[in-house]
């Protein structure tokens, strides 16, 4: 009985504890809008709007309430930093600021200008890792001192002897990567709202939507570093290509940028019932990236390790910044605006808008003479052909077309870099190529001419894979791989190539953008076709971080614009968004991670109107009128990819992919597709301000100016706003 | 517009239509004529995700089937929870079954785990917690029939009911999974009498099978019960088709042909290619799984089969790749779609499929969900081309065909489809052409028998008329010569013999006049007195290795099996010129040993010489197999002919050189033969053995780079 009343006694004391922490906060700074304040006992933070009243904390307020964490996950709640570390056998371990820091007050703080600065200081693992949170006028900025983190420090005395004497039998731990404000405004069961995540064409997580049961989401901001191996890839996956999230908590909104080591930056969401109770979002920015290789691979003695990657602290402080919306109501088209405006993209210029043609020239091939093979090529579309389609398409009333040109120069499609216009005498040489530029000039058209300038596939043209190969962790070149698309296990008989180390990437722009100086007339340019899209960095001995290749790709991008007039990517990620006048490949979707409720055009919310977006070819979809709907509702223009000769010459050869692509039968298509997107067109200048899912199947999309596109998915007409939207149709409603 | 958006995402989370996106998480591939998977459009997308937490009456706990009704009803066993659901096609919950009754006893339903509705409403549901199954109307939830506790001689004392799947034909049989029986499904009669085993899964007859047979005939009766038994395949699940038959898929199959069969109301497997040919239902391309040292296949497992209204495509959902494949009644590809992962539309354990409006709907029990998939509009463009091709309309399904075409160059099928409908408009050299890009032999085979004759016919004249022109030329050319001959006293020789004659190479040697001088040639070169070069074997060699190389690409499309893409030069030089370089130095070797009185360059001369009939052989062979049909192996016989002369020539050349009698000529190069064995061994050996100090040190760079 008296066991019994203890045990009562405990779970009392137990629940009243939380209760009894009472948080003793202190304003550390303020300005006309904000005001943050810290809290020095738990060591969290509170930034208060005043204009709205709205509370944003580290750490959630109630979380006595919440039952469904348990072990680290519940402790981690508590934790404004979440860190993960290596021992020297490579052994990965997890602790977060509250249990190995502030619980025992082991961590320091003091008042800076506006804001405060907060060392943790880890004594079991010993490290310490210095934060700082400054109030800023729309915002927080939250930043993870990277270089001043400190290893191997097991006291805090400065007296040599006790160093020596506290270090003697500890191994170095290494923090591989920190997680930063994890549970910042996260909310509640009894929140409305949802997470805006920037993943592909952008994705909505619906606060407390019930996917207890699926992974929380966690992707790599502009993809997975491609140097790390990849053992298998089973499903297509878009990548996080702006470094950002939204959350719209109960129409208060919030968004989170990382402004400094985004390179390096993992985004994480998660809803309530999966981890925790609460719903989620936060940046984790990696210094250390592991990576299992396999040695004696093909033997009986094969064995797996895992190895660490260099530790990449370069990019000086990992910053995030959260600001604040300030109005009610807000959703994410608000959220996409601010974005927007922060990246100050330059209004698009009158580059054409319509339809784009992606040609193949010429693919590598194996031909057979008096029964002996031999490598070949295969010309697919020489450039007079091109020419011809291009007058054919303009006659027959496409406007606005643009060529995207691949396997063009007698280098790349051989698989070499190009590092000039080196024309190909089977695709019909300098005449044949003059033909083509004055075609495009004579239909207005845009012409673009593919360039890879990342994968190497071939030694050759300046460039040699044992010299200028970005390496693996073990400081062999990384080699790439096919992937099969059943097992998704790798291609034993496909090809394997090389990544061009970032730096050489750098000096390779630079020699084209030198060659192509002044070679290249207006609405002439250059296609990026990786770029854009793949960020990646060289491990090893003398290592080059992803921050560090955000530099080169910068100066990379920075020489072609000013040599190029017209620079476009495929599926560019926001570090290539300055640079550019049209993204291709433009992502519809998102990756529809089981956690994640809705696509939105968030990509498009933000890109609209600063540049020309393209789909992926058209003619290579299951649903095309489909795809066209979408298209009308996202504010992109149609894509083809073709080929003037027979396509039954890309059997037997990579271009076996493309497996739709005769001009001729795919004419009648393109014409009508562009006479249908035809008054969309002058859209494309303008920003795209509103986008609303009405019904299931009905959109709207509301440009700059007020015009709004009503997009009707449904097998009826539909009726909204007092207009009548056909059906599988769209309308435009013109403001007066 | 806050509510609204709020409203409207929960009308999505309920009602569906999720507009579909441009495209699939999930690859969407076929196989080529050398089964290597190559791309297509998507066939299927997800059109809607019915999820356990929002769907009413959820949440689901552990369902484990689902079963579309002939009025679009969905009935969907959850399991865990000891009830049916049945929704309406929106997805709106119509009721909820928990009991239902068998002769005025109310019986609950605990785990129902397999469900059934026959044409006539009559519901049939495997109840496996209470190993019971009824059947009951699905209206008034009221019937007679309960199968407990089957007894019958032939299923045992020891046999326990554990009913996992059920299933009933048009006639009103039943059938029963029940786990833990390996022979079959249990057949029960309308009223609910066992009445045997049905589509008993035959063990295969291998050698490994005929190995313990024989063993377990000379063990004592304690061995061979300790002797792991050999059981049939187990079957996974069933779905009885408005056709009659039964289809079926099995795990744990050791190959993966047969996976899904449809089964006749005998029991027999009639589901066939054309031509008799087993269907491999999943994919051709496996993924092969390392356990430490030890790698294995990993075979495709499907949970479930359902087949259209009209029996022309069958759908079957593979647990082990996370896929469902669609194949017609003649077991073409039509669609694959799905892939293991956290995605939408992706699976973690899916156990049910069922087909509802031409969508797809499968049962994911892990993901706890319902993921709807809708044909694209490629795939239904697939489906009208099959069924007018099934239906014997090939004329109407070519455009069709030609559309998909456009759509997908990686389409043989519809290459195949549009051959068909230009022979039946006797257009034959464009069928070829159609039936080659769609891999289609059989009737390339028959459709060049027409293009052949034909060009017989046609060139009948010429060819008559350059044989007789080529006929009277020989004859004056050799009157002609005969005149200067008698002046040189020299014999006519053919251009041939004068090649020979010029690269040194004794004329009796490859072309022996058997009956006549059979041994002249080899002694020529054993003792006479002219000397011989070797670069005439040489040049034979030579023609040798481009002989197999012009057989590897140049043979005819019909006999061809090969990626001229994959060709490994490499390989085909050492099949042709490392036998010979390791024939020779096994006989010189073996030569030596013996002390026979051969000198090296005889061995060279005479496996080169003895390759020169072969090498022509190949040469024509290969040439003509382009002119042949399927059942005209004259091309092979060629082949083999200039073997066996080969042979003949090495034997005469042994017995010459060597000074042998015949049968001692025989030994000897019986243990040449051995010998080449020996120095493959070892080569094999030392290659391995190369290769792996190859990768150690390799490893230890890499070891060393990355500690430095």
């Amino acid at each position: 009985m008296l066991n019994r009343i203890w045990f009562i006694l405990l779970i009392v004391l137990c629940l009243l504890l939380p209760a009894a922490a009472v948080c003793e906060w202190e304003t550390v700074a303020e300005n006309d809008r904000l005001v943050l304040a810290y809290d020095p006992q738990e060591s969290q933070i509170m930034l208060t709007d005043r204009v709205t009243g709205e509370i944003w904390r580290s750490t959630p307020e109630d979380i006595a309430q919440d039952t469904v964490a348990s072990g680290m996950n519940k402790i981690n709640r508590q934790s404004d930093l979440i860190v993960t570390f290596h021992n020297p056998t490579y052994v990965t371990n997890q602790v977060n600021s509250y249990t190995g820091s502030i619980k025992n007050g082991d961590f320091t703080w003091e008042k800076i200008e506006n804001g405060v600065e907060i060392r943790y200081y880890f004594p079991k693992q010993g490290f310490l890792i210095p934060v700082r949170y400054e109030l800023e006028e729309d915002g927080l900025k939250a930043s993870v001192l990277s270089q001043q983190i400190q290893e191997n420090v097991w006291t805090l005395s400065e007296n040599p002897e006790d160093i020596e004497k506290a270090a003697s039998g500890k191994d170095k731990q290494s923090v591989m990567t920190v997680s930063l404000l994890p549970f910042m405004g996260a909310a509640g069961t009894g929140d409305e709202g949802y997470l805006v995540i920037p993943d592909g064409s952008g994705a909505l997580i619906h606060f407390n939507n019930g996917r207890s049961s699926a992974a929380a989401y966690q992707q790599d901001v502009f993809g997975r570093d491609s140097t790390l191996s990849v053992k298998k890839a089973a499903t297509r996956t878009f990548q996080v290509n702006m470094p950002l999230f939204g959350m719209i908590r109960n129409g208060f909104g919030m968004m989170a940028v990382v402004d400094q080591g985004a390179a390096q930056a993992q985004l994480n969401a998660a809803v309530s019932g999966q981890l925790t109770g609460y719903n989620n979002a936060y940046f984790t920015v990696t210094y250390i990236s592991m990576e299992s290789n396999t040695l004696m691979a093909g033997s009986s003695s094969s064995k797996s390790v895992t190895l660490a990657a260099n530790t990449f602290r370069d990019m000086g402080d990992f910053v995030v910044r959260y600001y604040l919306l300030d109005k009610e109501n807000a959703d994410y088209t608000d959220i996409a605006a601010l974005y927007r405006s922060q990246l100050k993209l330059t209004d698009h210029t009158g580059t054409p808008a319509g339809t784009q043609l992606k040609m193949v020239a010429s693919i590598p091939s194996i031909k057979t003479f008096i029964g002996i093979p031999y490598n070949s090529v295969t010309v697919l579309t020489s450039y007079g052909e091109a020419a011809d389609v291009l007058t054919d398409l303009h006659q027959a009333g496409v406007e606005g077309l643009t060529l995207q040109y691949a396997g063009w120069s007698s280098q790349s499609v051989q698989g070499r870099m190009v590092t000039g216009l080196d024309l190909d005498g089977r695709l019909g040489g300098q005449d044949g190529f003059n033909r083509l530029l004055s075609a495009a000039e004579n239909t207005s058209s845009g012409l673009t001419l593919s360039v890879d300038l990342v994968n190497l596939y071939k030694n050759g043209n300046g460039y040699w894979s044992l010299f200028s190969a970005a390496d693996n962790v073990n400081s062999t070149a990384r080699i790439m791989n096919e992937y099969l698309m059943s097992t998704g296990a790798q291609d034993p008989s496909g090809k394997s190539w090389y990544l061009l180390r970032p730096d050489v990437v750098k000096d390779a722009a630079e020699k084209l953008a030198s060659s192509l100086s002044g070679k290249l007339k207006e609405h002439t340019g250059v296609t990026l076709t990786a770029l854009g899209k793949t960020l990646y960095s060289s491990l090893g001995k003398n290592g080059i971080s992803r921050t560090a290749s955000g530099a080169y790709w910068q100066k990379a991008f920075e020489a072609l614009q000013t040599s190029v007039p017209y620079l476009t990517a495929e599926t560019p990620s926001s570090y290539a968004f300055p640079y550019l006048i049209q993204a291709d490949g433009t992502p519809m979707a998102s990756s529809r991670y089981d956690v994640t409720d809705t696509d939105i055009p968030f990509y498009q919310l933000v890109v609209h109107g600063a540049m020309v977006m393209y789909t992926e070819p058209l003619n290579e979809l299951g649903n095309i009128e489909d795809a066209v709907l979408k298209m009308a509702e996202y504010g992109v223009y149609p894509a083809w990819r073709l080929i003037y000769r027979d396509p039954a010459l890309l059997s037997g050869t990579d271009g076996a992919d493309w497996y739709a692509t005769s001009v001729s039968a795919w004419r009648e298509d393109v014409i009508r597709v562009a006479e249908q997107m035809k008054q969309l067109s002058h859209y494309a200048s303008m920003s795209m301000t509103g986008h609303e899912r009405l019904t299931a199947d009905l959109s709207v999309t509301t440009y700059e100016n007020g015009d709004r596109v009503y997009v009707n998915y449904g097998n009826t007409d539909a009726q909204e706003d007092g207009i009548t939207v056909p059906a599988r149709s769209f309308t435009i409603r013109e403001v007066e | 517009m806050k509510t609204r958006t709020c409203l409207i995402f929960f009308l999505a989370l309920i009602l569906l239509p999720v507009m579909t996106v441009a495209e699939t998480v999930y690859p969407s591939y076929t196989y080529n004529e050398w089964d290597e998977s190559v791309s297509t459009p998507d066939g299927y997308d997800v059109f809607a995700t019915v999820r356990s937490a929002q769907a009413e009456g959820g949440p689901w706990k552990g369902p484990q089937d689902l079963c579309v009704t002939d009025d679009g009803r969905i009935l969907l066993a959850d399991t865990g929870n000891d009830r049916i659901l049945e929704y309406d096609r929106d997805w709106h919950l119509k009721r909820e079954i928990r009991e239902v009754v068998i002769g005025g006893q109310t019986i609950p339903l605990e785990g129902p785990n397999g469900l059934h509705v026959s044409e006539e409403g009559l519901l049939y549901a495997a109840l496996k917690t209470s190993a019971r199954a009824v059947v009951v109307d699905l209206e008034t939830l009221q019937g007679t029939l309960m199968i407990e506790n089957p007894e019958n001689a032939l299923l045992g004392d020891d046999f326990t009911f554990s009913p996992a799947k059920i299933g009933a034909d048009n006639a009103g049989r039943i059938y029963i999974l029940s786990t833990g029986c390996y022979s079959g499904f249990l057949q029960f009669s309308p009223q609910g009498e066992f009445m045997g085993y049905y589509g008993a899964n035959k063990v295969a007859v291998t050698p490994e099978v005929l190995f313990n047979y024989y063993w377990k005939s000379i063990m004592t009766n304690e061995q061979r019960q300790n002797m792991t038994s050999i059981l049939p395949v187990e079957y996974s699940n069933l779905f009885c088709a408005p056709d009659g038959f039964v289809y079926a898929t099995t795990v744990a199959t050791s190959s993966p042909v047969n996976q899904v069969k449809r089964l006749n109301p005998l029991g027999n497997n009639t589901y066939f290619a054309r031509g008799e040919k087993e269907i491999n239902f999943g994919d051709e391309e496996l993924a092969v799984t390392a356990q430490g040292a030890a790698s294995s296949t990993l075979l495709p497992t499907f949970v479930d089969a359902a087949v259209t209204k009209d029996s022309e495509f069958i759908f079957a959902v593979d647990r082990s790749y996370g896929r469902v494949f669609e194949r017609d009644r003649t077991g073409n590809l039509i669609a694959v779609f799905g892939a293991l992962g956290n995605q939408e539309g992706t699976f973690r354990q899916p156990v049910a499929l069922d087909i509802l409006d031409g969508n797809v709907l499968v049962l994911d029990t892990a993901k706890n969900c319902v993921m709807v998939y809708a044909p694209t509009d490629y795939t239904r463009l697939v489906h009208e081309a099959v069924s007018l091709y099934n239906a014997g309309r090939y004329e109407s399904s070519r455009t069709v065909w030609n559309e998909v075409l456009k759509r997908n160059s990686n389409a043989t099928q519809a290459y195949a489809g549009v051959g068909r409908a230009l022979l039946k408009e006797n257009q034959h050299e464009e069928a070829l052409t159609y039936f080659r890009l769609g891999d289609s032999r059989e009737e390339y085979s028959q459709t060049y028998r027409i293009v052949r004759l034909d060009h017989l016919r046609s060139g009948a004249v010429w060819f008559i008329g350059a044989l007789a022109a080529l006929f009277v030329v020989t004859k004056v050319v050799s009157v002609i010569r005969k005149k200067k001959k008698t002046d040189e006293d020299q014999k006519a020789d053919g251009i041939l013999v004068r090649c020979m004659k010029k690269l040194h190479i004794p004329v009796h040697t490859v072309f022996p006049k058997a009956v006549f001088h059979p041994f002249l040639g080899f002694q020529e070169i054993r003792f006479g007195e002219e000397k011989t070069y070797l670069w005439g074997a040489a040049v034979i060699a030579v023609l040798y290795v481009l002989a197999t190389i012009y057989q590897y690409v140049g043979t005819g499309y019909l006999f061809n099996e090969n990626n001229i893409a994959d060709i490994n030069l490499w390989l085909l030089l050492a099949k042709s010129l490392g036998v010979l370089v390791i024939f020779c130095a096994a006989q010189w070797s073996v030569s030596i040993l013996i002390n026979t009185s051969g000198r090296l360059s005889d061995i060279i001369l005479t496996a080169c010489y003895a390759l020169a009939p072969y090498t022509i052989a190949i040469f024509i062979g290969t040439w003509l197999s382009n002119y042949m049909l399927l059942d005209e192996m004259y091309a092979s016989y060629i082949i083999t002919l200039g073997l066996l002369w080969g042979v003949v020539i090495l034997l005469i050349g042994t017995i010459t050189c060597h000074e042998l009698s015949f049968s001692r000529a025989l030994g000897f190069l019986l243990l040449t033969v051995a010998g080449m064995a020996v120095i493959v061994f070892v080569g094999v050996l030392f290659y391995t053995l190369l290769e792996q100090l190859i990768t150690f040190l390799s490893t230890l760079y890499v070891e060393i780079v990355f500690r430095m």
